[in-house]
């Protein structure tokens, strides 16, 4: 997909309120997207920007604007720059220096600079929090992004929960996925 | 001249799994127990809603209350750490305790544990024999519904019957092996190690209340739909029995009365309002750290000069590799047994004890985040989570510590909470016997991995907490060098107990929490008799 194709169609997402919220495993609608305002507290056209922007780094078109806007906010709250450096990675690749993101290694060999917001925000989306969450102690600089919605559980969605969610009942476990030949 | 009037016949402090258990078996025999908790109520389903909604998916302790009033452990320097290693589990603070989060294992002791002293010439022994103990671990399965298997030799021995001995069989039948788990097994098993069903409190069938275990594979930090057994729900059935229980009330202080005896405790609430409550019989529930701080601010219990000290974990390393078949990790509970070679035998006078667990949680994060860190991007992102996840293998593996005078916690000196109250300062090096049996263990690591044509993640992990809190307020025969003696009951108050796995004196290898129900099960009864 173009990059002027995803931005209008983010674009239309956004206008539309619609909300596709993917990667449900149980069923469960998810609490942190149902519960986000979809008012953007960023003007709209920023907005639709960055969520094109994740579209085409992470190569999904159905991305869930509720989420775009805290992965967005917690971006910007975290390094006040990442808005501006959003920007330059956006338009080099605009310039058309970037078709896909097959080119992604040689891209970014181009652009040293653009490489780690281009992680920051693809790791927004995988990883559902932005910053380094602390395991043994109660401060960090790490925000919330999403749960049931991170990118990092599509690929095994048929095969393991989300925990806290359940796949199925009792000594389920006992069998291997039906995938397992092809694994 | 009138009778001495109580507000209780008994006070205990803490309700986690241990002091709940005791003050609903004093409770049932009509005796009247207050319980004093420093945290509060809080329902299952806003623990899951923290969970969910937080960024720090790796920290057990995020979900659960963390008031400046009842700080929890990973609150910034509540723990001091004056030694080399960084001693810092994850306990909590709210009513139910630090099983909120555990991860339910529940075995016994074996004999043989329990004589670490006569038998291996190191550490130190119990001072009751297993064949005491054993019809209080039973009661104490039932009262928290084990799931575990009646055939298996549980010390790992292959005595080809059950062991340890057993009065009546698990409660509840074990569950079925995950697929991952029988892989392992097929395979590393068929090279001489001894794979065994771990028993733990996730009931697989309705039990006392609790549904049956689905595998949400969440059992740290918190089990949705509460299958998986914890403190709460015994801090539920004292109040059913006529306990009360008083959140929000944090002793400070244990009061000396006459005859040696113990006459009141003083708590305060978050309003900074404090109170003093008397009882025949006091029990100290707070967990191995809380409760040699609390008696040592009080110098209470203390003439043995070992309160606080002798403190144990079974400090552990970790293990991460990629198989070369997919076992699908994750699916079903978050842990199911492990590899039991070391855990007794002669080799016991040279070095510690090992158990090798295997963890099966869903391990997308942690595969996500090191394939980011490589600058995977696209499509193979997607493939390569799916490639890894389906291979992931992990073990967490522990060792038998040793008890040690200079290993050990007391009140800070420099830092208070809240309520004006110390935290803790903690000192905590490891030693030779630990060493050596990490030594041993990685060469078990080296084969784990070629045996499964594996990729290695990590290795070196250096020593890790595995949140047991043992000898800081340990039993004995000898009142000169133990703070309780083998009914947990303290050598200078008589009136007072310890109900903890801060009473245990010889490690062994297996995860603490049942023991100390089991003795805590006892000492009600012998409080009953008394009262
Ligand atoms: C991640 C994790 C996994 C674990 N897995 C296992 C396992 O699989 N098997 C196992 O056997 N063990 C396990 N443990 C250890 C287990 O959780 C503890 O052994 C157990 O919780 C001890 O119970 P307790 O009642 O002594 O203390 P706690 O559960 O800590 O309860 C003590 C209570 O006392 C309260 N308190 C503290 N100070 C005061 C005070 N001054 N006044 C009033 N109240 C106070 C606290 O708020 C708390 O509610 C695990 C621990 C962790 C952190």
């Amino acid at each position: 997909m173009t990059m002027s194709k995803m931005l209008r169609e983010a674009w239309r997402a956004v206008s539309s309120g619609a909300r596709r919220s993917a990667g449900h495993v149980a069923g469960t609608p998810e609490r942190d997207a149902a519960l986000s305002p979809i008012a953007l507290p960023v003007d709209g056209h920023k907005f639709s920007d960055f969520l094109a922007l994740s579209q085409f780094l992470t190569e999904k078109s159905d991305l869930d604007p509720a989420v775009a806007t805290r992965a967005f906010l917690a971006l910007t709250e975290a390094d006040e720059a990442f808005e501006g450096h959003a920007n330059r990675l956006l338009a080099a690749i605009q310039d058309g220096r970037l078709a896909d993101m097959d080119g992604f290694d040689s891209f970014m060999a181009a652009h040293p600079a653009l490489r780690s917001t281009a992680m920051r925000i693809i790791s927004a989306w995988y990883l559902g929090y932005t910053g380094t969450p602390a395991p043994l102690d109660t401060e960090d600089d790490a925000r919330f992004v999403a749960y049931e919605s991170a990118l990092m559980f599509r690929p095994t969605a048929d095969a393991t929960a989300v925990p806290s969610y359940t796949r199925g009942r009792t000594d389920y476990w006992r069998h291997p996925p039906a995938s397992l030949a092809t694994d | 001249m009138m009778p001495i009037q109580y507000d209780a016949d008994v006070i205990v402090v803490g309700s986690g799994a241990v002091g709940s258990n005791l003050a609903y078996e004093l409770a049932k025999q009509g005796k009247s127990v207050l319980i004093l908790e420093a945290g509060v109520w809080v329902p299952r389903w806003k623990i899951v809603e923290n969970f969910r909604t937080s960024p720090r998916k790796v920290n057990r302790n995020d979900p659960y209350p963390n008031a400046p009033w009842a700080p929890n452990s990973y609150t910034p320097g509540y723990i001091e750490n004056t030694g080399e290693f960084d001693f810092r589990p994850g306990m909590l603070r709210l009513v139910g305790g630090t099983t909120w989060h555990w991860g339910g294992a529940t075995w016994r002791f074996l004999p043989n544990d329990m004589k670490l002293r006569t038998l291996y010439g190191v550490g130190r022994d119990w001072p009751l024999s297993y064949d005491e103990l054993e019809p209080y671990y039973t009661r104490a399965e039932y009262n928290l519904g084990v799931s575990g298997s009646d055939t298996q030799d549980q010390s790992g021995q292959r005595r080809g019957a059950a062991y340890p001995p057993r009065s009546a069989p698990y409660p509840v039948h074990n569950e079925e092996e995950t697929y991952y788990f029988q892989r392992l097994k097929e395979r590393i098993g068929a090279e001489g190690y001894e794979f065994l069903h771990e028993p733990h409190v996730r009931t697989n069938r309705p039990y006392d209340g609790r549904p049956a275990c689905c595998g949400n594979n969440n059992c740290m930090p918190v089990c949705p739909i509460g299958a998986m057994y914890s403190g709460e729900v015994h801090a539920k059935h004292a109040q059913a029995q006529g306990a009360r229980v008083i959140p929000d009330a944090t002793v400070f202080r244990i009061e000396k009365g006459d005859g040696g005896k113990i006459a009141a405790v003083h708590y305060r609430t978050s309003l900074g309002n404090d109170a003093r409550l008397t009882a025949r019989y006091f029990v100290m529930a707070c967990n191995g750290l809380e409760t040699p701080k609390l008696l040592l601010m009080s110098d209470v219990a203390n003439s043995s000069d070992q309160v606080g000290r002798n403190l144990m974990d079974h400090t552990g390393i970790g293990l991460q590799f990629l198989a070369d078949e997919p076992l699908w990790t994750g699916r079903g509970p978050i842990q199911q047994g492990g590899v039991f070679n070391w855990r007794d035998g002669a080799f016991r006078s040279e070095h510690a004890a090992i158990k090798h667990a295997i963890n099966n949680a869903v391990p997308n994060q942690e595969v996500t985040r090191i394939l980011l860190e490589r600058g995977v991007v696209g499509k193979k992102l997607d493939e390569q989570i799916r490639h890894m996840s389906a291979r992931w293998v992990e073990f967490s593996t522990t060792f038998e510590m040793l008890p040690h005078a200079h290993n050990r916690v007391q009140p800070s000196t420099i830092r208070t909470d809240a309520l004006g109250i110390p935290t803790l300062k903690v000192h905590y090096e490891t030693d030779d016997y630990i060493a050596r049996g990490a030594a041993r263990a990685r060469e078990d690591f080296a084969r784990f991995v070629a045996i499964m044509g594996g990729t290695v993640i990590e290795d070196h992990t250096g020593w890790q907490n595995r949140d047991h809190l043992m000898g800081t307020v340990l039993m004995g025969d000898d009142p000169r060098d133990s703070v309780v003696n083998h009914e947990c009951r303290s050598w200078d108050h008589s009136n007072l107990f310890m109900a903890t796995t801060g009473v245990i004196p010889a490690s062994g290898v297996v995860n603490p929490t049942l023991a100390a129900i089991a003795l805590a099960i006892r000492s009600a009864d012998i409080i009953a008799k008394e009262i």
